[in-house]
């Protein structure tokens, strides 16, 4: 069930509604939300139910003996927390990487002229097994680092893993500040719906309207890219980042409006981030979820920027190229990752600290402050030109193919493009300018409403009807 | 001095306190403006329509709908018949005043049979029906977004007879077409913002026209449409038998039952075809079929008559494969009309 679509409206005013009925219990609200949760991934497919609940049943026993372990059976404590990595990473790794790592082994044996016989399998990827394995993880991490207590209660932990606005794209959340919450009554407060109200119909407007339309421009492009080139590389470039960003934040904003209106805060996951500086600020604006997952349980652990210069660049190398490897068993994920791994480091090289400035901080002229924010965009661009492609011989080509020249069909497409984009971005700047993701709620209702229905209307209007899957379900 | 590595005072999510008059507010106002809009979109859609099927439908309900004293004979059918019958040359021959309300194939024999009970509820029955449509329109079903033109209400829908059977998600998007079309005609509105409002075309211009008598007269020939729409067709007519659709069937069934009723003779004919067509034997087999079929049905009633005529043209005639010029129009109605008149003398 994808979030526009009738099916998921039918689904959840059932499920709303008896959320509501049930205001007065919290128990019953869990129960219902674990139901609803289940029922939501088992639409996609019934067999991987069982995988989830393998993950949230190994993670709450789990938990719960590493908190019980004495204090000095350090040796206990890992290894069960090693059964949960293990568990969790094992489920991904098999139904991700093992088709990935068995050709990618039999390729490099071929390159020192061996012949191995390797069986790769038929393997269909479970729907955010990405998301909800890593989700798990840091629980039971958590605890181990002695960061959060475990739930005694297992409906509470079985709604964390399973939350169905969050559970097949995010945002990764922490059950330090997710848990809490189911663990609660809820109170849902007029602010809450307002916002969640805003979310939802934004959210809406990104997929349907602006990520979707430039998917396919951005398919017409990359999937038929040797008849493609100059500007029109570019413009396909521009699209898919339109279409990655509207879909990935659209969706996050969808799940984490529905999650208002029932009273649930979900972490922001995207802060406007085409306006990054530089890499690091990107990486705190874009998939704010996984970003921070991987700061605090891989390059942490690994030493973080405590060792030295050199284990600092190599930890952050590493961090990225598993950032990469996350999104997709292929190599251009693997070279994505490892691009944004190189561009931190030179960033590091050259600018100290790099941070996001504050272009109205009056110590910085806005030329300067612009000329970073384009340099990063085109870093960026760059990157999703590696994400995208099929092969490395794609990107080989479509980078070696970029120029002024253009063609035939180069108005039309850039005419398109920025028909779609345009509302997007007007709003954008709009919420950078006032740094605040929720400006448009605060006009008097008559604006608001105005804008609301405009909105509306152009999701009526433009938004595609059989929608892309989003993006990140693949991953 | 300001934290020059925090990103945090830049982009936050900065709640406002709301209530539920002001979240009340926002959904009505919302709702509102929508419906505004729509409306707007519902007007322009009508003023200067841009779906030639749609308008169509539409103009000949308004006419129907419009017509303040009976006619003669009335002429329905497809738009081989919108285009291939002239009314004032079907007058010059008959004596009778005439009117066509034909529109679509894919409206069926079902929207002849509205049409026709209409206009028997405000004026009795006609002296002549004549109805004509192309070969492949009786394997049809019934289009309910097509329907939506019509002046049938939606809450009318379970009480037509012949019944269109609509299931629920039809009916919504019957009521969508009719009322909606920023989610029906979304495509049609986008079209328009994107290329007509921005773009060099006229947004506010007349696209599509029509005679008072409900005759659209064509009048530039394209052979080649024709000749690529033959192909289409043969490609069709592979491994197909005739079999006429379930809406059809019931359609045939009423018309001969308002016919045996109110003593109101009903005439029956082909659309005009291209003469190659009848140089293939897929082609020929299946119109043989279809024409027993049709012979079978009428035989019911002694009010209902299937006119046995085969008329061809040339592709330098025609605008495709079923449609006439207005030149070639006027032959065809003379021709339908020396049918008819042969039928009256058996």
């Amino acid at each position: 069930m994808l979030f526009n679509s009738f099916e998921f409206l039918l689904f959840f005013i059932l499920v709303y509604g008896a959320y509501l009925a049930f205001s007065k219990s919290k128990s019953l609200q869990n129960i219902l939300l674990l139901a609803a949760s289940y029922f939501f991934y088992g639409s996609w497919d019934y067999r991987f139910l069982g995988l989830i609940a393998v993950s949230t049943v190994v993670d709450y026993f789990v938990g719960r003996a590493i908190y019980k372990a004495p204090e000095d059976a350090k040796k206990r404590r890992s290894l069960l927390l090693a059964l949960s990595v293990s568990a969790n990473l094992g489920i991904l790794g098999f139904f991700k990487y093992y088709n990935f790592f068995v050709e990618s082994f039999s390729e490099l044996m071929k390159l020192i002229g061996m012949q191995p016989h390797t069986t790769t399998l038929q393997i269909i990827l479970p729907v955010g097994i990405s998301f909800y394995t890593f989700q798990t993880m840091s629980y039971t991490i958590d605890i181990y680092r002695k960061q959060i207590k475990p739930t005694r209660n297992f409906i509470d932990f079985a709604v964390f893993v399973s939350f169905f606005p969050q559970l097949v794209a995010g945002p990764i959340e922490r059950a330090s500040h997710l848990i809490p919450q189911f663990e609660k009554p809820r109170r849902i407060s007029a602010t809450q719906i307002d916002t969640g109200i805003f979310l939802i119909l934004w959210g809406l407007f990104k997929k349907m309207v602006v990520a979707d339309n430039a998917g396919f421009i951005a398919d017409q492009v990359f999937n038929n890219y040797t008849n493609y080139h100059g500007v029109d590389t570019v413009i396909g470039v521009l699209a898919f980042s339109a279409q990655i960003y509207g879909d990935f934040s659209g969706y996050s904003d969808i799940a984490r409006g529905l999650s208002l209106l029932m009273g649930i805060e979900l972490m922001v996951n995207f802060r406007l981030p085409y306006f990054a500086l530089n890499p690091t600020d990107f990486w705190r604006r874009w998939h704010i979820s996984l970003s921070t997952w991987l700061r605090d349980y891989l390059y942490i652990p690994l030493g973080g920027n405590r060792k030295g210069t050199g284990r600092t660049y190599c930890n952050l190398f590493l961090t990225m190229l598993l950032g990469g490897l996350w999104h997709g068993a292929a190599w251009n994920f693997v070279i994505w990752g490892a691009f944004h791994g190189a561009i931190l480091i030179l960033y590091r090289l050259i600018e100290r600290k790099p941070a996001h400035l504050d272009p109205w901080g009056g110590q910085f002229a806005y030329p300067l402050v612009l000329a970073k924010m384009l340099l990063m965009f085109i870093l960026t661009l760059l990157g999703w030109l590696i994400f995208r492609a099929a092969s490395v011989e794609q990107i080989v080509e479509m980078l070696s193919g970029i120029s002024l020249d253009t063609s035939a069909k180069s108005a039309q497409l850039c005419y398109e493009l920025f028909f779609y984009v345009s509302p997007l971005i007007m709003i954008q700047l709009y919420q950078y300018i006032t740094r605040d993701l929720l400006i448009l709620t605060k006009f008097r209702t008559p604006m608001r409403s105005l804008i609301y229905g405009l909105l509306l209307t152009w999701i009526f209007v433009f938004g595609v009807r059989d929608s892309l899957e989003f993006i990140y379900f693949q991953f | 001095m300001k934290d020059r590595t925090s990103y945090k005072h830049l982009t936050q999510e900065i709640d406002t306190e709301s209530s539920p008059g002001r979240i009340l507010g926002t959904i009505l106002g919302t709702i509102a403006v929508t419906l505004i809009l729509n409306a707007l979109a519902l007007r322009y859609i009508d003023q200067y329509p841009f779906n030639r099927g749609y308008w169509l439908v539409k103009e000949k309900w308004n006419i129907l709908s419009s017509l303040q004293a009976p006619v003669d004979a009335l002429i329905l059918g497809d738009s081989s018949a919108n285009q291939g019958i002239v009314p004032e040359q079907f007058t010059k021959e008959t004596s009778f005043s005439s009117l066509n309300l034909a529109t679509i194939g894919n409206m069926t024999m079902a929207n002849d049979v509205y049409m026709l009970q209409d206009y028997i509820s405000r004026f009795g029955a006609p002296k002549e029906v004549v109805i004509v449509h192309v070969y492949d329109m009786w394997e049809r079903n019934l289009a309910h977004t097509l329907l939506a033109k019509t002046s049938i209400p939606w809450y009318a829908l379970d009480s037509l007879t012949p019944s269109p059977n609509l299931s629920s998600r039809e009916k919504v998007e019957f009521f969508l077409t009719q009322y909606v079309p920023i989610y029906a005609e979304n495509k049609t509105l986008a079209t328009v913002i994107m290329n007509k409002v921005f773009g060099p075309e006229k947004l506010f211009q007349k696209r599509m026209h029509i005679e008072t008598t409900g005759f659209m007269p064509v009048q530039k020939a394209n052979p080649d449409r024709v000749r690529n729409d033959m192909k289409k067709h043969l490609r069709w007519l592979e491994n197909r038998s005739f079999k006429l659709s379930d809406i059809n069937q019931k359609a045939m069934q009423e018309l001969i039952r308002l016919a045996d009723t109110h003593s109101m003779h009903v005439y029956i004919a082909n659309s005009p075809l291209y003469e190659g067509m009848f140089d293939e034997e897929p082609f020929r087999r299946y119109y043989k079929a279809m024409q027993n079929s049709l012979r079978d049905l009428s035989n019911q009633s002694d009010f209902v008559h299937f006119l046995d005529m085969t008329v061809v043209f040339p592709a330098d005639e025609m605008q495709n494969l079923d449609h006439l010029t207005q030149q070639s129009a006027v032959r065809y109605t003379q021709m339908l009309v020396e049918a008819i008149s042969n039928s009256k003398k058996r």
